[in-house]
């Protein structure tokens, strides 16, 4: 019983580590051959190699501080996209559907950000990025354990532009 | 009786030695022998070749480069380039247990770096742009601790560009 017990747990969490970049990697397939996009990823060892570097300022040590609990991260990126509104709407609809929560939407004339979490007892484990403009379309995913108030340091430290929006929402919690 | 066991004792001494070495020249051989034949440069480089580089004497750099075996970088001709069977090569690799850490693709941009730690630490990977694919192999115990030391010190000129030299005017 203990043994089945064990499989199950086992192979339930295997699943959720799959599980993980799911929605990014749906678009890594469909335009698999499609140059306009670009396709990144890093993994868990390349964080776990940033975890082995030497701080020398105390931003670097914020820095890898946060990444230290990251597994991964998923990014698809064109800036020269036709259907980029259409690829924006369907991007929102699939985070939905793959049962993420909304944490914050920016309408700006030039690009749309939407922010989804996937949280469980607390711990974000994933956060979504979809952002579209006029011709740029992008969908981001970082996974691990993630501390919202330090990604938009690993924003700014890795040039993730669409990332560092999140540092409004500490601009409005200061507001109200 | 006694020659016939230290030749059984060197036998078997030998076949612990060659088995132990097995996973460092069967790694590097699969890009080696895909390679050699398909390119248009080759560097190999050592901590040696790669301390002649440092222009400055930067003391990272050295740092760094001494923790390095060997550093393999082919650039593929252009058959190959179009062809894109680098890409089988490194699907090999992973079948040997090398774990990705970065990968990007798309416009015009290739970059793959896989690396095995566990035994040997290795690593082997693809950068292309524009049209130009490099493959590398890399041989050491890196010691990446000393990169951010080197990025905040070096300063552009300060290494040679290997690249950049005309090998042609050698001819």
């Amino acid at each position: 019983m203990k043994k089945t017990t064990t499989f199950i747990l086992t192979f339930m969490l295997a699943l959720g580590a799959l599980a993980q970049g799911e929605v990014v990697s749906k678009y890594f397939d469909r335009f698999a051959d499609n140059e306009d996009f670009v396709k990144a990823s890093i993994s868990a060892k390349m964080f776990s190699l940033f975890t082995e570097l030497e701080a020398g300022s105390d931003e670097e040590k914020e820095f890898l501080k946060a990444v230290s609990k990251l597994k991964g991260m998923k990014i698809l990126y064109g800036d020269s996209v036709a259907n980029s509104k259409k690829l924006y709407s369907e991007g929102i609809s699939d985070v939905k559907k793959a049962g993420f929560e909304e944490l914050m939407t920016v309408l700006d004339a030039e690009e749309n950000f939407h922010f989804a979490i996937k949280e469980k007892s607390g711990i974000i484990s994933e956060l979504i990025l979809v952002s579209g403009g006029k011709k740029g379309f992008s969908v981001l995913s970082l996974y691990g354990e993630i501390d919202l108030k330090n990604i938009s340091k690993i924003a700014r430290s890795m040039q993730l532009d669409g990332l560092s929006n999140l540092e409004k929402m500490d601009e409005k919690k200061n507001d109200d | 009786m006694r020659r016939k066991m230290m030749t059984k004792k060197s036998f078997f001494i030998g076949l612990i030695l060659w088995g132990l070495s097995q996973p460092l020249f069967a790694q590097e051989s699969i890009l080696k022998d895909f390679a050699e034949e398909r390119n248009s440069s080759k560097y190999c480089l050592y901590p040696s070749t790669l301390r002649m580089l440092n222009l400055k004497n930067n003391e990272a750099y050295n740092d760094l480069a001494t923790t390095f075996e060997k550093f393999l970088i082919y650039e593929l001709d252009s058959v190959t380039t179009v062809e894109r069977s680098y890409r089988k090569i490194m699907k090999s690799y992973r079948s040997e247990g090398f774990e990705e850490y970065v990968s990007v693709i798309g416009g015009g941009n290739e970059v793959l770096i896989l690396g095995e730690e566990k035994r040997t630490n290795e690593m082997v990977g693809v950068f292309g742009q524009n049209g130009q694919i490099f493959v590398f192999y890399l041989l050491g115990n890196i010691a990446w601790q000393k990169i951010p030391t080197l990025v905040n010190t070096l300063a552009e000129n300060d290494l040679i560009n290997i690249f950049d030299i005309n090998t042609n005017a050698w001819d």
